[in-house]
């Protein structure tokens, strides 16, 4: 058997050149809230993981302490033109000026095109200034952007967490809604998705694509239905994320409570024992002992590493 | 360029008709506006035109005719410059004007009956018609194409882009997804609309058996309605057969996409594989790739696919990206046969 290949929220831990046995180290982004709160404390007895229901020991449950790489995926479509994307570059620039010097971000920005802010790891400072380029133009590759985002999110260089922002709208991607599902579930990262709604709670959305500007006849094209698209809270909740509707004046509030539930969670570290792999690993994390409501992904995908391609 | 300037304009002038009484501008006023229309100037024609009210233009411009100083030349000028700017007054997402500006230039197209004008109303309708097409305006899409044909029966780029009209009816949805106003057209079933693609398409074909156009928007039509068989017929045809890199950029992702959709990875992944050769810098084809990838468990393969679409600096934009070039074709070919018709129209 070829060693496996660490894919998704597998982390092999770095070891001399000469080492020959792979050492695999699971790497569980999980949090743990009572009441809405989250819930500090916590050492590797406070959990139980089971993978594909074989019981796993828990090595450490380190809270918050975990550098972060950071993928913030927006779009700057035309439906963020105006006044919205000089909000959206502040509240970005708020999260920013959060990160600690350890941590690493990237940029993603989708309209009718995908652009990586050049830079493989900014700093908070080179960050904004890679964003103020952005212009609310185009259609929305919202599939693409989300996938490029989480095939940038290695997690090399720390947890790998995409922060998207949205009003789920997608009229250009090539990929599917589905295609990015099991992205996500084949990839490392925690996929929190900010929403982007009007403020009486409804998604705004406005005409399809590249030059039309977000303020048309009639305004804002609401749409009625209101909540997330299914496919965002799918995304988030098998990556263990959450979804954060924000009004467009409340983005900058938003993204500081996506920094909060970044921080305001553990990393739950095991090697896998008992398990087949590679394949499909269905995950299972509870609390012993201790009340509260637990958040993790659902699974992960080992392989054994790239199989020949033609 | 134009298109944005005359967004801006539009933008920051009032609509026209509201709030101005007909003032009795001279017709002398309008030939003015349509001189500096055609010398370039077409930002300043834009920006005085649009804070007429629609009585002083309407009123103008049908005595246009009767001017010593407009010839048929300046009326093609008069007729493009009223198309132009319907169709940045639609972009700046006022439709009602935009109506306004394209019926006014209808009118005047109306007379330029002489045979030696009919290629200019020709193309001038095709335009039009590729830009409602865009836009999902299905019904005036094939109003606007149905009179350039009953002009000209037999011309094949009249026939495919009614193709494309007909073939955004049968799906439902326009190419660049305006689907709330492609829903709204009423004037054919589906499968009408559908017999009347394949109808269309099977005339160009019948007259020009070569003809790559109509292959690939059979080949479209065909992927689009399900038609497995006879859609990899065509996109096969079109690989081995044209020289045209984005057709063949395209005909390998929609190749690519239907092995996938069949569970051939290793087959998708070869069309996928040259569509990324065809057009490196453009993401679609590398995503898909990746994706492709992925359905075979190869995470690194489908890792390095992904970050493939980006430079070795990180910067990727694909403004010229086959796959959006498709779904906004309508805008494309509309700005390219304006580009033409401006020059018709040149002092």
């Amino acid at each position: 058997v070829t060693p496996v290949a660490l894919t998704l929220l597998l982390l092999a831990e770095p070891q001399a050149p000469s080492f020959p046995a792979e050492v695999e180290v699971v790497r569980l982004d999980v949090a743990v809230t009572r009441e809405g709160r989250p819930v500090s404390g916590l050492g590797p007895a406070s959990f139980e993981v089971r993978e594909d229901g074989v019981l796993q020991q828990i090595q450490s449950a380190r809270w918050g302490e975990e550098p972060i790489e950071l993928v913030l995926a927006l779009d700057t479509s035309g439906s963020v033109a105006g006044p919205r994307i000089e909000r959206l570059k502040a509240a970005a620039g708020s999260l920013f000026a959060q990160l600690r010097p350890q941590d690493c971000v990237r940029i993603l920005t989708f309209a009718s095109g995908v652009r990586f802010a050049r830079g493989d790891c900014l700093d908070a400072g080179s960050a904004g200034a890679a964003l103020q380029a952005a212009v609310g133009m185009g259609g929305t590759r919202l599939h693409d952007g989300l996938y490029a985002s989480l095939a940038l999110a290695g997690g090399q260089k720390g947890l790998p967490i995409v922060v998207a922002l949205t009003d789920g709208q997608d009229t250009s991607s090539w990929l599917s809604s589905d295609a990015v599902l099991l992205a996500a579930k084949a990839l490392p990262a925690t996929v929190h998705v900010v929403v982007a709604v009007d403020s009486r709670g409804f998604r705004f959305s406005t005409p399809d694509w590249h030059e039309r500007p977000a303020t048309t006849e009639g305004g804002l094209a609401l749409v009625v239905r209101g909540g997330t698209p299914p496919f965002l809270e799918r995304i988030a909740s098998e990556t263990g994320g959450r979804v954060f509707p924000a009004a467009a004046e409340d983005l900058q509030e938003a993204f500081g409570r996506v920094l909060q539930e970044i921080r305001g969670r553990y990393v739950l570290r095991y090697e896998p024992s008992g398990v087949p792999r590679p394949g499909w690993h269905r995950l299972e994390v509870k609390l012993k002992g201790v009340r509260g409501d637990v958040l993790a992904r659902r699974g992960y995908l080992a392989t054994t590493g790239a199989r020949p391609s033609p | 360029v134009l298109a944005l300037v005359f967004v801006a304009v539009v933008l920051t002038s009032p609509a026209t008709g509201q709030g101005q009484v007909l003032s009795g501008r001279d017709v002398g006023a309008y030939l003015d506006l349509v001189d500096l229309y055609r010398r370039g100037e077409r930002d300043a024609a834009a920006s005085a035109l649009v804070r007429w009210s629609e009585g002083d233009v309407r009123g103008c411009a049908g005595r246009v005719a009767q001017a010593p100083r407009c010839d048929a030349t300046c009326v093609a000028a008069a007729v493009l410059m009223h198309t132009e700017l319907g169709v940045a007054l639609r972009r700046a997402g006022r439709a009602g004007s935009a109506g306004f500006q394209l019926d006014l230039a209808e009118g005047l197209g109306r007379q330029l009956s002489a045979p030696e004008r009919l290629p200019f109303v020709r193309t001038w309708h095709l335009a039009v018609g590729w830009h409602l097409l865009d836009w999902g305006l299905l019904d005036a899409a094939q109003d606007w194409l149905g009179r350039a044909r009953k002009a000209a029966p037999k011309d094949p780029e009249i026939l495919v882009a009614l193709g494309a009209v007909y073939t955004a009816a049968a799906r439902g949805v326009a190419p660049s997804g305006a689907r709330a106003a492609a829903s709204r057209y009423s004037g054919l079933s589906l499968f009408e609309a559908r017999e009347r693609a394949f109808d269309v398409l099977k005339e160009v074909l019948a007259a020009d058996p070569v003809h790559e156009e109509a292959w690939f928007r059979r080949a479209l039509l065909n992927r689009y309605l399900g038609e497995m068989n006879p859609a990899r017929r065509d996109f096969e045809w079109l690989l081995e057969r044209s020289r045209d890199p984005w057709k063949l950029y395209l005909s390998h992702l929609m190749l690519g996409a239907m092995e996938e959709d069949a569970r051939r990875h290793a087959e998708a992944i070869a069309h996928y594989r040259s569509a990324a050769r065809i057009e490196p810098s453009s993401p679609t084809a590398h995503f898909a790739l990746s994706h492709a990838l992925l359905g075979r468990e190869d995470v690194a393969g489908a890792l390095a696919a992904a970050r493939a679409a980006f430079d070795p600096g990180g910067e990727a934009v694909a403004p010229t990206d086959g796959w959006v070039r498709l779904r906004f074709e309508g805008d494309v070919r509309y700005r390219a046969l304006v580009q033409e018709l401006r020059a018709e129209v040149a002092p």
